[in-house]
C-alpha cells in the first residue's frame, strides 16, 4: 500500500519527466535499433529513475521531501530542471543497456551479441577499412569540423539509414546525441567516456557513412 | 549548449537528417499511458529506517537488537582480521598481469599512424594532466609503438591498457615480443606495493605461461609493462 509521500514522489517524477519521454525513447532507439526492445529498455530506465528520484533531488537540489522538490523546481526553472532530469535519465538508460548486454552475454555463455563499441564490420575496419580515414586518435576539433563539412557537402544518400544501423551502439548513440546538438563534453559526461573517445568515435562513425556513401 | 538552445541555421546537414529521422520515432499515446500508470502505481523502495516507535512497540526488540549488535560486532572483527590479512598478502602487480588488456576486448582508441597521440588520449583519463605530461615513459616509447588501448577501472581508480608492438625501426635490431603497458592511478592500498624504482618480475599467467613484468611508480601512477616470456627464456 502506498503512502501519501510515495504517491507524491511518483507524481513529481511523472510530471517532470514525461515531457522528455520521447527524447529518452529516441536515445533508447539509438542504442537498441528495435522498437520493442527500446520500449523495454525505456521502461527499465524509468523504473530505475523513479526509485532514485528522491536521491536525485536530495543530491542535486538539497530537497529531501516532495514539497521541497517542487520548491526547488520552481527556484531552478522548470525547463532547466527537465534538461537536467533528462540527462540523468540518459545516463541511467546507457548503464541499463550495458547491464542488460552484460547479463545477456553471461546467460548465452559468451555467444556473440552486439557489443557496445564494436560494430559488425569492426574487423574489416582494422584490416584496412580505415585506410582513407585519418586515425581517430589524431582527430582534433578542427579536423572533425572539416570532416563534418565534407560530410555536409557530400550529403546523405537514400541508404544512409541502413548504414546507420550498421554502426555500433556507441557510435549510434554518439551520432544521435551530436545530432541533437549535445557538445562533445556533454556527450562524454553522459556516456561516461573520455572526450577524446567521443571525438574519435564520432569521426569513425561519420567516416563510415561518408566512405560508404562515396562507393 | 543544451539541446533546447541549438541554432538550426548553422547546423550541418547530417545533423538535421539524423535528428529528423529520430524525430519520427515517438512513443504511442497508449504506451505513454501505460508508462504513466506503471510509474504512478510503482512503489518506491524507501531507505531502511528505524523509528523510535518501532523500538518501543516491540517487546522482543531489546533481545533482537542485542543479538544484532553482537553479530555485527563479531562480523566486523572477523572482516577486519580477514581483510587486513588479505590486504597484506595482496599482490596488485600480479593482478595486473592477469588483466586481459586491449588484445581481448575491443579497443577504446587506436593510435595507428600517430603514436604520439597517446598523450592526448590518456590525458583525458587522469585529472592532474600536467604531472602526467612530464612522466610519460619516453624510454618505453622509444622501443615500442603504442597501437591501441582500452580504458578501464582498476582498484576503484581510472586506468588504461595500451597494446605496445615492438618498434620495427629499432636500431639495435633486438627483436621484442609485443607487450601491454598498464598505467593505473594507484589507490592508497596499492601505492605501498608498487616499487618506486623500475623492477622486473616474473609472474605466472592464467594459462601457466610466464609473464615478464617491468613495474615502476611515478608519484601516484603505477606502470606495468607486461610481456610474455619466450619458451627459451622462461626456462632460465
Amino acid at each position: 500500500m502506498k503512502t501519501d509521500k510515495q504517491a507524491n514522489w511518483n507524481e513529481i517524477f511523472v510530471a517532470y519527466s514525461e515531457p522528455s519521454w520521447n527524447s529518452l525513447f529516441r536515445f533508447s532507439m539509438s542504442l537498441c535499433r528495435n522498437h520493442s526492445e527500446a520500449e523495454d529498455l525505456m521502461q527499465q530506465t524509468l523504473l530505475k529513475a523513479l526509485q532514485a528520484v528522491p536521491n536525485f533531488f536530495s543530491h542535486n537540489y538539497s530537497a529531501s521531501t516532495p514539497d521541497e522538490a517542487v520548491l526547488a523546481a520552481e527556484r531552478q526553472g522548470l525547463s532547466e530542471l527537465r534538461v537536467h532530469l533528462l540527462n540523468w535519465m540518459l545516463k541511467i538508460c546507457k548503464n541499463t543497456f550495458l547491464d542488460s548486454r552484460s547479463a545477456a552475454r553471461h546467460k548465452l555463455n559468451h555467444l556473440p551479441i552486439e557489443d557496445w563499441d564494436e560494430s559488425p564490420d569492426a574487423t574489416s575496419d582494422k584490416t584496412g577499412g580505415q585506410s582513407q580515414q585519418p586515425p581517430p586518435s589524431t582527430v582534433g576539433p578542427e579536423t572533425l569540423k572539416s570532416q563534418e563539412d565534407a560530410f555536409f557537402e557530400q550529403a546523405l544518400d537514400d541508404d544512409w539509414k541502413e548504414r546507420f544501423e550498421d554502426l555500433s551502439p556507441r557510435q549510434r548513440s554518439i551520432v544521435y546525441l551530436a545530432a541533437e546538438d549535445y557538445s562533445y563534453k556533454e556527450i562524454a559526461q553522459l556516456l561516461e567516456i573520455p572526450i577524446g573517445t567521443v571525438m574519435s568515435t564520432l569521426s569513425r562513425a561519420l567516416g563510415k557513412l561518408k566512405k560508404k556513401a562515396s562507393t | 549548449m543544451t539541446p533546447e538552445n541549438s541554432n538550426n541555421r548553422t547546423r550541418p546537414a547530417w545533423k538535421a537528417q539524423v535528428s529528423d529521422h529520430f524525430g519520427e520515432k515517438n512513443l504511442s499515446n497508449a504506451k505513454k499511458e501505460e508508462f504513466r500508470n506503471f510509474l504512478l502505481n510503482s512503489e518506491i523502495q524507501a531507505p531502511i529506517s528505524v523509528t523510535s516507535s518501532w523500538f518501543t512497540s516491540q517487546k522482543w526488540s531489546k533481545s533482537l537488537i542485542s543479538s544484532v549488535i553482537s553479530a555485527a560486532l563479531a562480523a566486523s572483527l572477523t572482516f577486519f582480521f580477514v581483510n587486513s590479512d588479505s590486504e597484506d598478502s595482496r599482490d596488485p602487480i600480479a593482478e595486473l598481469t592477469q588483466l586481459p588488456g586491449p588484445r581481448i576486448y575491443p579497443p577504446d582508441f587506436d593510435l595507428e599512424g600517430d603514436s604520439k597521440a597517446l598523450q592526448d588520449i590518456v590525458f583525458d583519463l587522469f585529472a592532474d594532466k600536467e604531472y602526467f605530461v612530464s612522466k610519460l615513459p619516453a624510454q618505453v616509447l622509444a622501443d615500442y609503438k603504442p597501437t591501441e588501448g582500452r580504458f578501464f577501472s582498476w582498484d576503484g581508480e581510472p586506468a588504461v591498457s595500451i597494446k605496445m608492438d615492438a618498434n620495427a625501426q629499432e636500431k639495435l635490431q633486438i627483436k621484442s615480443d609485443p607487450a601491454t603497458l598498464f598505467i593505473v592511478k594507484l589507490s592508497e592500498k596499492s601505492l605501498r606495493k608498487f616499487p618506486k624504482e623500475k623492477v622486473t618480475r616474473k609472474v605466472a599467467g592464467h594459462s601457466g605461461k610466464m609473464n615478464k613484468v617491468k613495474v615502476w611508480r611515478e608519484g601516484k601512477y603505477g606502470y606495468a609493462m607486461v610481456q610474455s616470456i619466450a619458451a627459451t627464456e622462461s626456462t632460465h
